[in-house]
């Protein structure tokens, strides 16, 4: 409880609030910088909210993560024969966090035709390239009423339960956002769009990536 | 309410999206916050309510119609709530958010005949105002501000100011 003595200090915690709002705001800008954008994401890691300081903070950052044999139905895709196979922010593969390894996702990268949604099986880096390796959702059939049509503001669509068994190659820039997931029926899902993601997104998942190479 | 329940259960959602209580509208799940509301709002319950009463629904046709006018009147404020709470805005957008919010509430008295009006449905036909004079309600809505209330109210208090003060700026 707060007795009426406190003004000072609601005004400190105000002024600190606004500050740190300010600050926050400004990180999301196109336009700031990419190493302050980093130096938020260190900041994040290693100071939480308690405000204990991580003493690892110099021996977390140059961790080397270990190279794996690239899985058979990932050969296809590269040409390399061992690979990091590790994301632990946002995105992840559908056997870290079903939730964060759905996408929707523009094929090719071609931005005019609609994005499609995708289920994440891999991450990898090729040729100095994050990329994604993704099971592309099949489109619902033309027999099935998709009720979710008749809402455009609303952007739930109907689709094939069922994945397509052969996997893509998917750019991070080529991602539009995540979506949710529900099983409609036994033969289809419902996907929605969460087009509120962060900017921060694929930097950050650049950044860690980077930062466990070196 | 089972239905939009287990719809809360089942879907499958990314990290940083914060969920609702998955036994929603039980007493013991207790009140929802604002963007508890809203992710119920923009998510779960038109997932629920299109599959229950949408298209391809089997009622009987005399319910159908009553229960379709509830579930267009509802899609309206749901569309209007996702148009606002875009995060980059147009004229476009403006627009579509006025024309949503006027169909519900002109089509509220025929869908829900209980429903008196309240002076929120008023306020929410000034958002258009709003939206067109300072940009995405992301940038002037409140909740920053109830944030803050809501840390003052957590802040300990011993009568030990400098250190109270000390264990809460790391939050900020």
């Amino acid at each position: 409880m707060l007795t009426l003595q406190a003004g000072e200090l609601e005004r400190t915690v105000l002024d600190s609030f606004i500050q740190g709002s300010k600050l926050r705001h400004w990180l999301a800008r196109p336009d700031c910088p990419a190493f302050i954008k980093e130096c938020k994401l260190l900041f994040d890691k290693y100071i939480s909210n308690s405000g204990t300081f991580n003493s690892k903070i110099s021996f977390d950052v140059p961790q080397r993560a270990p190279k794996q044999a690239v899985p058979t139905d990932l050969q296809l895709l590269t040409s390399q024969k061992y690979l990091v196979l590790h994301a632990h922010t946002n995105f992840s593969r559908w056997s870290t966090h079903q939730g964060n390894s759905l996408i929707m996702f523009y094929p090719g990268g071609n931005q005019s035709s609609p994005p499609i949604p995708g289920c994440i099986r891999y991450i990898f880096k090729d040729d100095g390239q994050i990329q994604l390796a993704v099971q592309r959702q099949l489109p619902a059939g033309a027999d099935i009423i998709d009720p979710f049509r008749h809402y455009p503001y609303f952007p739930a669509r109907l689709y094939s339960s069922v994945l397509v068994k052969d996997l893509e190659v998917v750019r991070l820039e080529w991602v539009m956002c995540h979506c949710a997931q529900w099983h409609f029926s036994a033969k289809y899902d419902v996907i929605l769009p969460l087009l509120q993601v962060s900017v921060l997104m694929p930097m950050s998942l650049q950044f860690i990536y980077t930062s466990l190479q070196d | 309410m089972r239905h939009v329940q287990r719809v809360i259960k089942e879907t499958t959602i990314p990290s940083w999206l914060r969920s609702v209580p998955k036994n929603f509208g039980e007493a013991r799940a207790g009140t929802l916050k604002a963007d508890e509301w809203r992710t119920l709002s923009t998510i779960y319950l038109p997932l629920a309510l299109v599959s229950l009463w949408g298209e391809g629904s089997t009622y009987r046709s005399h319910e159908l119609v009553h229960l379709r006018n509830i579930l267009d009147n509802t899609m309206a404020l749901v569309s209007a709530i996702r148009i606002a709470c875009s995060r980059t805005m147009t004229q476009s957008r403006i627009i579509a958010y006025r024309t949503c919010i006027t169909t519900w509430l002109s089509t509220l008295p025929n869908a829900l005949p209980a429903a008196k009006p309240r002076p929120n449905c008023h306020m929410a036909c000034h958002i258009y105002d709003y939206l067109k004079l300072f940009g995405p309600m992301r940038s002037w809505w409140c909740f920053p501000f109830e944030r803050l209330i809501g840390h003052l109210q957590r802040l300990p208090i011993n009568h030990k100011f400098g250190s109270s003060l000390q264990s809460f700026t790391p939050t900020c």
